[in-house]
């Protein structure tokens, strides 16, 4: 079979892509090495491999990295390298456009490390995020663990130390701060979201009571009483005893 | 579960601006040799 003409050569090939000059800026969430944090706290090198891994395993270097694929979930085999991420499948590197949307999708795994990647190469751009077939890593931040389940080692502010002098990158105190230093791409979220790009809360804010009206005694009076009538409402009824 | 990034907007080959280079003081000319 002959390979169609262009096949193998840049910009003429059909897997190439429309190319633009530029990169995207993503929030995302890992896993700590622990085991080798405590360790390159200790003196011991660092693996070579890296000390933060993604949700299905990956490890992150530091400077560029370039996804592969390891197969699809039903078995699939890997996709070709210059195909990553492709479509049918979940390769590549992901992240949002808003901490709101990477929390939502990966709060069951709770990461314990949120950063800002740069990401470039072959690149799918939706609403909410993207995949890209490389990335780099801007900034990071350690989530403070709950007062509840503090881990015996080390503790988050060495975590951070060790984090920050293995990948070269800043690793800041909040997520304000991180956000901040290193804007997220808002441009191809809707416009009525685009202020999530912005916003260091992890969720969504906290029901709070409808605008007032000044100058409008009487609709102020209805509308506090009609949220407080459907607010009520929801709330389960008392138990016996109370 | 997968992560989602909502719906696709397009595909693109991303080619990062290379890093600026770092701001450095002047550096001084050198002085031409004065012929003999």
């Amino acid at each position: 079979m002959t390979a169609p003409a262009g096949e193998g050569i840049p910009g003429f090939s059909g897997r190439d892509l429309p190319l633009a000059v530029g990169s995207v800026t993503g929030v995302r969430l890992w896993h700590v090495d622990m085991t080798s944090a405590e360790a390159a706290t200790n003196g011991a090198p660092a693996p070579a491999e890296g000390l933060l891994s993604g949700v299905f395993g990956g490890v992150w270097r530091r400077g560029e990295n370039v996804a592969t694929c390891g197969g699809g979930t039903q078995g699939s085999p890997p996709c070709h390298r210059d195909l990553v991420p492709a479509p049918e499948c979940g390769c590549g590197f992901w992240a949002y456009w808003a901490l709101r949307y990477a929390w939502r999708c990966d709060y069951y795994w709770r990461g314990e490390v949120i950063g800002v990647i740069q990401g470039y190469g072959r690149t799918r751009i939706g609403t909410r995020g993207c995949r890209c077939g490389k990335a780099r890593i801007l900034g990071l931040h350690v989530r403070p663990a709950d007062p509840g389940c503090q881990p015996a080692g080390l503790g988050h502010h060495d975590v951070a130390e060790v984090l920050g002098s293995y990948y070269g990158v800043p690793c800041y105190r909040s997520l304000a701060e991180l956000l901040a230093a290193c804007p997220l791409t808002a441009d191809y979220l809707p416009r009525r979201r685009r202020s999530l790009a912005t916003s260091a809360l992890l969720g969504p804010a906290t029901p709070s009571l409808p605008a007032l009206r000044l100058g409008r005694p009487v609709r102020r009076a209805g509308l506090v009483s009609a949220w407080l009538r459907n607010n009520q409402a929801r709330r389960p009824p008392p138990a016996a005893g109370d | 579960m997968m992560g989602d990034i909502g719906e696709e907007i397009t595909e693109i080959e991303l080619e990062p601006l290379p890093d600026e280079p770092p701001a450095e003081a002047p550096v001084e000319p050198a002085a031409e040799p004065v012929p003999g």
